[in-house]
């Protein structure tokens, strides 16, 4: 077992010896693998983000060393950015940064802000919708409010995490449709799917990527969604919420990559400049977005970082007003 | 009948060369995985799934289940040999495999697991086989309410169940559970117990606490004591005296059935995975196996309950991630992910839209584990010269294994040190009749406890009716007041009896 081992070993660094990369004299580039933190359970929407992005740096050579992906789940996300803090000014940390969690940060009030991060750039924005079981007793949404205002608290919608996007999707629900649904909280997606197939609860929140599967299937069918203009495809017969009269009722979710608190400026920039690439080749477009039903939308670091608080702006607002913050 | 046709269909894919290499080459990965203490399969799944985007989807996700069920092989190794249960899973395994080990009969330990492995592992592929869809489509009905019964039960039965004193075995598992609820709570994201360090933020780990308990305080017992192996001199170890004797076969064999049946259906529920499953078979065993007595303290019956266990659920998990797209763990979630990015959709129609993937996957399944079989009896030799080595060897190199798998974990020193005063305080544990087991179990499972009654409450609207509402919720409530009435009602029964008997010597 041992000479095994051995011969492991030295297969890995042969491997990443023949990461031919030519590094140009005068910018930096990372010096050792990159540890790409998931703050995320594996599988799930941040997951599969990261490793896509970890696949097409390898790939296409965008990086000299490979991005080591890293699940660091825990507290809605609040155990990475804590560790992202313990890693000040290192260049060689990232994090995806989804909205949910930027705002949770505020929202839940953890030690560690999305503000004390670095921010590097935006890669996707991603819709919510909200799905329901083909044998369900409800198949539309006019009908599941109905059901609701009739007996209110009698209906659950389930999502993943609390003080996020799925979070403040349901909280605008039952502020601009004056109903009282009740949240369930499940730790992945995958969780709230499982409880919505197996009738434990009536509705789940999920990305289009995160329900997909079960949609080609007919198994979910996709009532409403939260986007701004009507999706494609499978999801072309779901309305948005402006559409049936409630256009205050709008959640775009943002996957963002952020590096640790002081990320040196010149590190900022490869990555800035990795991830701009990555944006750009035809299998990110083709087998990521499009497949995921994602927009295409790359931002730098400083658009990244205006973006952000604006919205966190909005969210804050929107928690405070329905009394979930004080 | 037509599933018996696919699966021949699948058979073919499977026996071609690449995919025979990349399965035999999973295995032997998942076996130094598992084997090596620190890494699991969670992890060694998602160091090769990047290797496998350039690989047909069937060859890479062939190599990579591979790895996932061998690695329940590799566990047992490091904790029949060392004390040093690899991964979550394999701790039951210790509870007998060591004792075995020290009393001389690492072989018949080794063996014992490697053929119940291969009997749990066959099962969980046979049913995933005959009834995947079905059975996945029964685990949903597992929802919150029901996986918190589940788990009580599970955590009721452990203080009673192990260890001679009942009451000892509460204080271990009351200590578990109050180390799980070190951290950021799951529900809303609150600090608990970490007194501001960054280290404690997110809870204690699992590896440096099973390599703490197990595997140091081991070293400190061996230095303390001056604990030497004995009859290591005249032990001559060869495959042949490894293998199991007809009777042995025969003891384990319906433990491995029983178990493996279980360990599957544990498998198949979401979120429970096979460190549930091996558990709830041990105890399960402890309760109505002829060799109960034995149980605990070093029965090949314990060893084949918990590695049984272990590779059915492995198999088993597999049915929601193939039919429904829905991972069970943290190993079949990375799989997930595997598949999304191999171009194929994970959902109700891979059956259909993928016949070849998912019967190729499962027919390579049988064959995988034969190779699991194989190859690991052939390291039965290799792994029998551990037995062999003295222990003024064996305590530095163990104390060496130690610090290295728990700090490749995060590579963090901190987990070193608690790794450290985790054994120390296992140490006295020990001094006192204190079964560590209890302690890893409840806290394995006291945050999927945590999480579960947060949901069943949010669903009922805090109404504790919740947990009666179905007749799952209801046979586990009910199997749930019988484990934790019968040893008190049976001891109650004893003492009498005893009393009689002792008065019966006085006089």
């Amino acid at each position: 077992m041992k000479r095994f081992l051995g011969f492991l070993l030295v297969g890995i660094m042969t491997v990443s010896l023949f990461g031919g990369y030519v590094q140009s004299a005068s910018k930096w580039a990372p010096e050792r693998e990159i540890e790409f933190v998931v703050p995320s359970s594996p599988g799930g929407g941040s997951d599969l983000n990261a490793r896509t992005i970890a696949d097409l740096a390898q790939k296409n050579k965008f990086s000299p060393y490979a991005l080591m992906v890293v699940n660091k789940p825990g507290g809605s996300g609040a155990v990475s950015f804590a560790y992202m803090n313990t890693k000040k000014g290192d260049s060689h940390t990232l994090m995806v940064l989804h909205s949910g969690q930027a705002i949770g940060s505020y929202v839940n009030n953890w030690n560690v802000k999305v503000s004390d991060l670095t921010y590097i750039g935006t890669v996707a924005f991603d819709e919510l919708t909200l799905g329901v079981k083909k044998d369900g007793k409800y198949k539309d949404i006019k009908s599941l409010l109905a059901a609701v205002k009739r007996q209110p608290r009698s209906i659950k919608i389930g999502g993943s995490q609390r003080g996020n996007s799925d979070h403040l999707s349901f909280e605008l629900i039952n502020k601009y449709t004056g109903s009282e649904f009740t949240y369930v909280m499940f730790n992945s997606s995958g969780e709230v799917m499982s409880a919505l197939l197996g009738g434990h609860v009536d509705v789940g929140i999920f990305n289009p990527m995160e329900c997909i599967g079960q949609v080609a299937a007919g198994e979910v069918i996709p009532i409403v969604t939260f986007a701004k203009n009507r999706l494609t495809g499978l999801f072309k017969d779901a309305p948005t919420f402006a559409e049936i009269g409630y256009e205050e009722i709008q959640v775009t979710e943002v996957r963002a990559i952020a590096g640790p608190p002081n990320m040196p400026a010149a590190a900022v920039e490869f990555y800035e400049d990795m991830l701009r690439k990555i944006t750009e080749t035809d299998e990110w477009k083709q087998n990521y977005i499009e497949k995921n039903l994602l927009v295409n939308n790359y931002l730098n670091a400083a658009d990244t970082k205006e973006y952000h608080e604006k919205m966190i702006d909005v969210n804050i607002k929107t928690f405070k007003e329905v009394g979930y913050l004080k | 009948m037509e599933n018996l046709q696919l699966l021949w269909m699948g058979l073919e894919t499977a026996c071609s060369l690449p995919n025979l290499i990349s399965a035999i080459f999973g295995a032997i990965i998942g076996l130094v995985v598992g084997a090596m203490p620190g890494i699991g399969s969670l992890s060694g799944v998602a160091l090769l799934l990047p290797l496998t985007f350039k690989m047909n989807p069937t060859t890479a996700i062939i190599g990579l289940a591979a790895l996932y069920y061998s690695n329940m092989y590799g566990g047992s190794f490091s904790a029949i040999l060392l004390n040093i249960p690899g991964d979550s899973p394999a701790v039951m395994t210790a509870l007998d495999g060591y004792p075995l080990a020290r009393s001389g009969r690492a072989g018949a330990a080794l063996s014992t697991a490697i053929c119940s492995s291969f009997i749990g592992g066959t099962i969980g592929i046979i049913i995933l086989t005959i009834s995947g869809p079905i059975l996945a489509k029964w685990g949903l009905a597992f929802g919150p309410a029901e996986l918190t019964l589940l788990i009580l039960f599970a955590m009721t039965s452990i203080g009673w169940l192990l260890g001679e004193n009942p009451s000892a075995g509460l204080v271990a598992t009351a200590i578990g559970v109050m180390l799980a609820t070190i951290g950021v709570d799951r529900c809303l994201g609150q600090e608990r117990f970490s007194f501001g360090s960054v280290n404690l933020f997110s809870g204690v780990s699992f590896i440096p606490l099973v390599i703490g308990m197990f595997g140091f305080s081991q070293v400190i017992d061996m230095v303390v004591n001056r604990i030497t192996y004995s009859n290591t001199e005249i032990q001559k170890v060869t495959l042949k005296q490894s293998m199991l004797k007809g009777k042995e076969l025969k003891g384990i064999t319906p433990t491995a059935i029983r178990t493996g049946l279980i360990g599957t259906i544990v498998g198949v529920m979401p979120g429970a995975g096979a460190t549930a499953a091996s558990f709830i078979s041990y105890i399960m065993e402890k309760r109505i196996n002829k060799n109960r007595e034995q149980i605990g303290k070093g029965a090949l019956e314990g060893v084949a309950a918990a590695e049984a266990a272990n590779n059915a659920a492995a198999a088993g998990a597999f049915a929601p991630l193939l039919t429904l797209g829905i991972p069970g763990g943290g190993t079949t979630a990375v799989l997930l992910g595997g598949l999304m990015m191999w171009g194929l959709r994970p959902g109700p129609l891979l059956f259909k839209e993928n016949p070849d993937f998912v019967w190729g996957l499962i027919s390579s399944m049988y064959i995988g584990n034969i190779i699991c079989l194989l190859i690991s009896f052939a390291c039965i030799p290799l792994m029998m010269k551990v037995v062999k080595v003295p222990s003024a060897v064996m305590v530095p190199v163990i104390s060496v294994v130690c610090v290295i798998g728990t700090y490749t974990v995060n590579n963090n020193m901190f987990d070193v040190y608690l790794m450290i005063v985790m054994g120390i305080l296992a140490y006295f544990m020990k001094i006192a009749k204190i079964p560590a087991a209890p302690l890893l179990l409840a806290f394995v499972l006291t945050p999927m406890f945590e999480s579960y009654v947060r949901q069943a409450f949010d669903i009922s609207d805090g109404s504790f009716g919740i947990f009666v509402g179905s007749n799952i919720s209801k046979t586990l409530l009910a199997l749930t007041v019988l484990f934790c009435l019968a040893p008190v009602v049976m001891g109650f029964i004893k003492k009498e009896k005893t009393s009689v008997d002792s008065a019966a010597i006085e006089n």
